[in-house]
């Protein structure tokens, strides 16, 4: 195998993208329902949505870090940026106090951890109860109205293509994507956040500030789950105290099937984006075929178990061939 | 290990071939829920869905949604099944706004629309659904407190606590909105009475709502009376009985007739519960849309939720429990 | 191989009274140390001596809590490893301080990549700058990998050194420091480091060479300090001591 090939086969994303793309073109003969237009716009719609945070938290974990809290500030957000539409505040600045909110907690997670010296799993966790309590309790109760009159065009409006109808959202995310993965792979800060996950303290003795590194990948992670919520709240017209319970695992699960070390260090952009589609495209086909009921979550969990030995044993295999 | 893996893809790819093969000519109905795969009391309505499915001969689909709660991912469901094209839909209704643009797509395709355990709290004018099979959920929760109230003597103060199992979700808050209800007439309606009660977030898991009641009681023990928006409030029996609370002392009515529930009311600790025949819930909805798929008719709404259970109706509740169908 | 090679005039590294605490623990009292331009410098002495604690303070890992510091006789404040290796201290672990998945091209400017654009913190990188320089500062140093993309954790132990001298000597270090280079170096890599050493002691750079291998450092030494228990117990030319005798004095 040629070095470049085998250097391409080695990335953590690559091996995911060739099951994906496998297991699409797959599905698409099998099943008729699979490919149809219908099908493929409402399979597109919730991912970018869910893309974002595997995207915030796969950086976080490049850098060595967890944040468990991502979905309670996925609900969080839009609480707050609905409750002060309600109030009366322009949709623009009422947004970005969502976001500010986030970012945040983002900032509370990295201090938590870093100056507390606890493990950011346990802060992570601690945060995700009490953020979601803070959801709860802003909504008094009774979920507050989601202005049903007001235009979210430009965040999901329906974009029609012709072969497929996805939301506006998709190009936030495309955007976001190709942003997140200049910085990872063309700026100096991308290379110290891979330094300080993959060696913290090789990246110290150079000169890196580890902290800030850290505490910056935190607050990213938690805007672009603030971010994510807020895209959510306004497709679906509906904000309830629930929102993104449980988002935390579904979108460690794709930044794993995307390539991303638990370890720090290794992971990528593209892999967080692909990690995503595999996974709604898994519960897709389950729906389509009609697996039974009580079965449902054994063929989610098995199929993300068995993508990941895929991913791994190319990856593998790659390495080890000679150049 | 590359092809164990390989091989467990195969099979896969065999489960997604699975949903093209056979039922050609059956019709197909799905039926949707926005509750996790560990609740109990669906296991009923699925029996009586298999029932209703095998006797009328349909192909019939009950999908959970994974994680417990997500709306969103129900919403998704809801969405993919439309898409897909199927002879009819049974799906639950938990918010009142979310699922309107997706049931009138499914109507407007011609899909027929049944909600069923859960409806809009706007009822028909809710959204565009042919008809309700489930239990008045506001009824329910009034007529439970109000079974209580009687179980307690006139000159005892009254302090209740409310269990509001899912905050935010419609079928746990007309729930415990009808207990409320209740006792705010009884406040008005006895006036020298001193009638108090708190509203909790009880969770929907047993062992937390357990140890949230129990510690509620230990911190107030002048509460005499609990009303859970589910089961899971019977599970405090155990952690009562620890803290020395003899039966009589709280009064206890849930929702549903599962086994924890009916051990409770034989212990003395449960007083009242309200059946809503999940078997009705799950055969009713799938009996309208085959009748509705062959012969044209029409769908019809219907109250399966005034069935209250007491500890003298035990005996016959629990032999049809033990078939499955209660 | 001891000489007088010394340039005259100001040594480039001075410490005068320095003091460090871990806690209760007095991990250096009162010690000077120096080092002139080209020198060599054998850093000896038993575990817990106070080396590592001396050239911590050196790197910037760690600071002083009494004592100065004056480098080609400026007084300074070492408060990070940047600031060292701003000063032109460089440091040679015997970890190699490379993060493994990353590549030597990336390694060999991690924490000051040269930028096309912006600012450090907020810099596009100079990616064509980084390999070219990258593999003529290894080829400066005779090593001859496969390419600039090659991940580090491909390399062997020594290789991973050679990497650390070259990435040193690219950035004209004044002084090398250098912490058990060779504790898990084969016979023939450690021969090549110390070679280095050598070769760089010609371009006037200075080293101090920690070693717990007494053989190793005696014959590229011009000088040889000893430690023990916190305190400088010798410091003099090589050449008047023996490796009987050092080892004698450090246990």
């Amino acid at each position: 195998m040629k070095p470049n090939v085998r250097n391409l086969m080695a990335r953590p994303e690559m091996a995911a993208l060739l099951i994906f793309a496998a297991l699409f073109v797959a599905f698409s003969f099998i099943n008729d329902r699979f490919f149809a237009t219908g099908n493929m716009t409402v399979y597109l719609q919730p991912i970018p949505e869910l893309a974002i945070v595997a995207m915030g938290i796969t950086i976080l974990i490049i850098a060595g870090e967890f944040d468990l809290s991502v979905g309670s500030v996925f609900g969080l957000s839009p609480m707050v940026t609905v409750l002060l539409m309600q109030a009366g505040w322009p949709v623009a600045v009422a947004i970005l106090a969502g976001l500010v909110l986030a970012a945040l907690i983002g900032l509370a997670n990295g201090l938590i951890t870093l100056r507390l010296k606890i493990p950011s799993f346990i802060a992570t966790l601690g945060m995700l109860f009490m953020a979601r309590s803070l959801a709860v309790v802003l909504a008094g109760g009774f979920p507050p109205v989601f202005p049903r009159e007001l235009d979210v065009s430009w965040l999901v409006g329906r974009l029609d293509l012709g072969l497929v109808a996805p939301r506006v959202s998709l190009l936030y995310m495309i955007a976001i994507a190709l942003a997140l993965g200049f910085v990872l792979r063309r700026m100096d800060f991308g290379h110290w956040i891979y330094a300080t996950g993959g060696h913290p303290q090789a990246a110290r003795d150079m000169g890196i500030k580890t902290e800030r590194v850290k505490i910056a990948c935190f607050m990213l992670c938690a805007t672009l789950a603030g971010f994510a919520g807020i895209i959510q709240s306004f497709r679906v017209k509906v904000i309830v105290p629930n929102l993104g319970t449980g988002l935390e695992m579904q979108a460690i699960a794709a930044a794993v099937i995307g390539g991303v070390a638990l370890t720090g260090g290794v992971g990528s952009i593209l892999g967080a984006v692909v990690g995503t589609l595999l996974i709604a495209m898994i519960e897709n086909i389950l729906i389509l075929s009609g697996v039974n009921a009580n079965w449902f979550m054994f063929a989610v969990g098995a199929m993300i178990v068995v993508a990941v030995v895929l991913n791994t044993q190319t990856r593998l295999k790659a390495e080890g061939m000679k150049g | 290990m590359l092809k164990t893996s390989l091989a467990v893809l195969a099979l896969g790819a065999a489960l997604a071939a699975a949903g093209t093969a056979g039922a050609a000519d059956k019709p197909k109905f799905v039926y949707l829920t926005q509750t996790g795969i560990d609740n109990s009391f669906w296991q009923s309505i699925k029996r009586g869905m298999d029932d209703a499915c095998a006797q009328f001969e349909a192909d019939c689909q009950l999908i959970f949604t994974t994680p417990n709660g997500d709306l969103q991912k129900h919403l998704q469901n809801l969405e993919t099944v439309v898409e897909q094209g199927v002879d009819g839909i049974v799906t639950v209704i938990v918010n009142d706004d979310l699922y309107d643009e997706t049931v009138k797509k499914a109507v407007d395709k011609g899909i027929p629309v049944i909600t069923a355990n859960v409806d809009d709290s706007q009822g028909a004018a809710g959204n565009a659904r042919n008809a309700f099979v489930g239990q008045d959920l506001f009824e329910a929760g009034y007529v439970l407190m109000k079974g209580l109230h009687a179980k307690i003597p006139a000159d005892q103060p009254i302090h209740a606590l409310l269990g509001l199992s899912r905050p935010g979700e419609s079928w746990a808050e007309a729930r415990i909105g009808g207990a409320k209800k209740f006792l705010e007439e009884a406040k008005a309606a006895e006036p020298n009475r001193e009638i108090t009660y708190e509203v909790i977030d009880s969770s929907n898991d047993i062992s937390v709502t357990a140890s949230r009641i129990c510690q509620y009681v230990q911190g107030k023990p002048d509460t005499n009376a609990y009303v859970d928006a589910g089961f899971w409030g019977a599970g405090a029996g155990e952690c009562l009985r620890d803290l020395g609370i003899k039966p009589g002392q709280l009064h206890m009515a849930t929702f549903d007739l599962v086994p924890v529930v009916l051990d409770e009311m034989k212990k003395g600790y449960v007083d009242i519960t309200i059946d809503q025949q999940p078997y009705y819930q799950g055969y009713l909805p799938i009996l309208q849309l085959a009748m509705i798929k062959k012969f044209g008719l029409s769908a019809f709404d219907v109250n399966t939720g005034k069935a209250v259970v007491e500890p003298k109706d035990l005996e016959q509740v629990e032999k049809f429990m033990s078939m499955g169908v209660r | 191989m001891s000489t007088a090679a010394n340039t005259a005039g100001e040594p480039i590294i001075k410490c005068v009274g320095l003091q460090k605490w871990y806690g209760a623990v007095h991990a250096l009292k009162n010690v000077d140390f120096h080092a002139g331009r080209g020198e060599v410098i054998g850093l000896v002495g038993d575990n817990g001596a106070g080396k590592s604690t001396l050239i911590k303070i050196l790197s910037g890992v760690h600071t002083q809590d009494q004592g100065d510091i004056f480098i080609e006789g400026r007084s300074v404040s070492i408060t990070g490893p940047e600031v060292a290796m701003g000063l032109g201290i460089e440091t040679i672990y015997q970890y190699t301080a490379m993060v493994p998945e990353m590549s030597i091209a990336q390694n060999f400017f991690i924490g000051r990549e040269p930028l096309k654009f912006g600012r450090p913190g907020l810099g596009i990188v100079d990616r064509a700058k980084m390999a070219r320089e990258a593999m003529e500062g290894l080829r400066g140093v005779g090593l001859h990998l496969r390419g600039p993309d090659t991940p580090v954790k491909a390399l062997s132990g020594g290789q991973r050194q050679g990497v650390a001298i070259a990435r040193a000597m690219h950035f004209r270090s004044k002084v090398l420091i250098l912490d058990e280079p060779t504790n898990h170096l084969s016979v023939k890599e450690t021969n090549k480091v110390l070679d280095h050493v050598v070769e760089l002691k010609g371009l006037g750079v200075t080293s101090i060479f920690i070693s717990h291998n007494l053989h190793h450092i005696h014959p590229i030494s011009d000088r040889i300090v000893a430690m023990a228990r916190g305190e400088k117990i010798a410091d003099l030319p090589a050449g008047e001591i023996s490796v009987d005798e050092m080892t004698r004095m450090i246990s």
